[in-house]
């Protein structure tokens, strides 16, 4: 790493944004109901206006505080900030009910920090050697990868593999808007000048993200506020520490949270509810006594915390490596890089490596600036999960519209966030997968400009022979729909 | 006929109905041709939306004759419950009738406020956007609803305005 890119990232104003991303992030996540999905969407517009590094380690400065602060209203309310964070409520609760709730939030910490640190890495030392091996792959394997990593994440996200491929295919759809490149041909623009450049993905996925989770937890507003009232008797006696008895038990877990995590976040689609309550389930089945978890075990939080946060660097994986996303966070970043002009995927770390490695050393930054923040704002960001829905869903369905009509086109945008908000409320509430709507928008047009390609190299089938890693994907993807699948169906 | 998950039921017709739309309609109104190209621009659009029929007739099929499997899948999700944070808010499944006004009013209040900002201004249309907002979810203290419209929109201001240098409005 050149003393380029140490200057260009320790400096004030890089350090001030991170740690705002990481603030910002850490509040969005105690709120109940905004996942780290949303704060990034919306937040995705202010990057425009800083230098790419900046932008970039801001918005991953939220997505890492959010996961972190998701713990907080889990263990404080029962109610987790995001899903992943589900099974630190099955046993932060119970402890938060024995009035050691301050114990519980600061192993949450701890363990997310540890989780976050390691994978990042991970991905440090994961992503540019596999990225070589990218450099190595034409249009028939990259169409293979492309339709591989949709169907595996319309095949893992939500419970029918029907829907979650009609939902991929859709965004695929969606992504055919605007003026095609190869042949100059308008698409499904129905005469609207600003969708000649087609759909931008901010509105789209402030849209998806942002609209449809304000309109669903419209309906949830009530359930929500009786957990608050039950909430403020919770909140005292900050200061417990954390026994060596206590810790004797936790690093295994957090040991083991994140390589789980790690290893999911890099297969694209299985995302972290998956990591957190896998690497709870492997935790409470080697524990002495698996009686303890449900009623207040304090490895079973940092089981799951660490997992849950492990995996949004490990999911950067594959965007940094193959130019693929893997998650949501992944696909939104996307739209951030293209917005500052670079493209992810492997040809970065030969066109931009100092920006590749100060979005590292930002990353790391951002790890330990989540566990400062984390720590001394600790009964703060308590009192943040008491703030009421009924203020926080105008004023995000405010920053959206202001977002959007920044970044999304003019007016244009506001028009779009309105009606990606009723298609995503939609998905949501009939279990239609946005993730991989999501990923097969941004996916969208490299997948169709690299199919073109193939079907001009590869007219028949004795052509794709010569491709075995092509073959190879392809076979998998089959194998791994119809076993799903199958399985789903059972 | 049996119809388990009406929702699903519903959904497999809309969507199937969309896909004949796409395919008949807008696909060839909306991308004109020019020359004979072996790849043409509709090939992608076409393919997905082939698919996304194909799909919906399937999804039909399981909506509505899968009464075994759909009990297994009841009592997976019973069992799983506690995982499930959705279970936990109790709001992702399922419309309740209080869920759908506010989603209508909510909406209906974004699509008026982008009417007042193309035919009158900024102000108005924020104004009525956050107020509006406030309303629909329940907000009634007059205070309260002026202290956050005015924060807000002060804070719009000064982040993208000042701080940033952005054209607002």
């Amino acid at each position: 790493m050149s003393f380029e890119v140490l200057s260009s990232v320790l400096t004030l104003n890089n350090i001030s944004w991170i740690a705002f991303g990481v603030l910002l992030g850490y509040i969005v996540g105690v709120i109940p109901g905004l996942g780290k999905g949303t704060a990034v969407a919306v937040s995705i517009p202010i990057t425009f206006y800083l230098s790419p590094l900046t932008g970039i380690a801001y918005l991953i400065g939220i997505a890492k505080g959010s996961t972190a602060g998701s713990a907080v209203s889990a263990i404080l309310l029962n109610t987790p900030g995001e899903p992943s964070s589900a099974p630190t409520a099955l046993d932060g609760y119970p402890l938060s009910q024995k009035g050691q709730a301050s114990k519980a939030l600061k192993m949450g910490l701890f363990a997310s920090v540890i989780g976050d640190f390691s994978a990042t890495l991970l991905l440090i030392f994961l992503a540019a050697p596999l990225a070589k091996y990218a450099l190595l792959f034409g249009p028939v394997e990259v169409t293979a990868i492309l339709l591989f990593s949709l169907t595996f994440i319309a095949a893992l996200s939500g419970e029918s593999l029907i829907k979650g491929l009609i939902a991929g295919l859709f965004g695929l759809l969606f992504s055919t808007v605007g003026m095609e490149v190869e042949t100059a041909t308008v698409r499904l623009t129905f005469d609207i000048l600003e969708l000649y450049d087609g759909l931008s993905l901010i509105p789209v996925a402030i849209g998806m993200l942002a609209v449809a989770e304000m309109l669903v937890q419209l309906g949830g507003l009530e359930a929500l506020e009786r957990q608050q009232k039950m909430l403020k008797g919770n909140i005292k006696a900050i200061n417990q520490s954390i026994s060596w008895a206590e810790w004797k038990l936790c690093i295994p877990a957090i040991i083991r949270g994140t390589v789980v995590g790690s290893t999911i976040g890099i297969l694209p689609g299985l995302g972290a509810s998956v990591a957190s309550f896998l690497s709870y389930g492997l935790t409470k089945k080697a524990a002495k006594d698996p009686s303890r978890f449900g009623k207040g075990a304090i490895e079973g939080i940092a089981a799951a915390e660490s997992a849950d946060n492990a995996v949004v660097p490990s999911s950067l994986v594959p965007l940094f490596a193959l130019g693929i996303p893997g998650s949501v966070i992944a696909a939104i970043l996307i739209g951030a890089f293209i917005i500052q002009g670079v493209t992810p995927g492997p040809l970065m770390f030969v066109q931009q490596p100092d920006l590749v490695h100060g979005i590292y050393l930002s990353m790391i930054c951002a790890s330990l600036l989540l566990l400062l923040i984390g720590y001394f704002g600790q009964k703060l960001f308590s009192f943040v999960s008491l703030v009421s829905l009924r203020v926080i869903i105008p004023s995000v369905i405010f920053f959206c519209s202001v977002g959007a009509y920044l970044q999304g086109g003019g007016i244009v945008g506001v028009w779009l966030i309105l009606f990606f908000g009723i298609f995503g409320y939609l998905a949501k509430k009939l279990d239609f997968s946005f993730v991989t709507f999501l990923i097969g928008f941004v996916v969208g047009p490299q997948f169709e400009l690299s199919m073109r390609q193939a079907i001009a190299i590869t007219p028949s089938f004795d052509d794709l022979m010569s491709h075995p890693i092509a073959i190879g994907f392809i076979l998998i993807t089959i194998i791994a729909v119809w076993k799903i699948g199958a399985k789903k169906k059972t | 006929m049996n119809i388990v998950n009406k929702s699903d039921f519903i959904a497999s017709i809309v969507l199937f109905l969309t896909g004949i739309i796409f395919y008949f309609i807008i696909i060839p109104q909306e991308i004109i041709l020019e020359d004979e190209a072996v790849i043409g621009p509709d090939l992608l659009p076409n393919i997905c939306i082939i698919l996304i029929t194909f799909l919906s007739v399937l999804l039909f099929f399981r909506s509505i004759n899968k009464v075994e499997i759909k009990q297994t899948k009841d009592t997976k999700k019973t069992d799983n419950s506690i995982y499930d944070p959705s279970t936990i808010l109790n709001i992702r499944n399922g419309f309740s009738l209080i869920e759908i006004k506010r989603v209508f009013f909510l909406l209906l209040t974004i699509l008026i406020s982008i009417l007042l900002f193309v035919y009158l201004d900024v102000l108005v249309a924020s104004f009525f956007l956050i107020i509006g907002s406030c309303i629909v979810c329940g907000l009634r203290k007059i205070w309260v609803i002026m202290t956050l419209s005015t924060s807000l929109i002060s804070l719009a201001y000064f982040l993208l305005y000042k701080v940033l240098g952005t054209a607002i409005g």
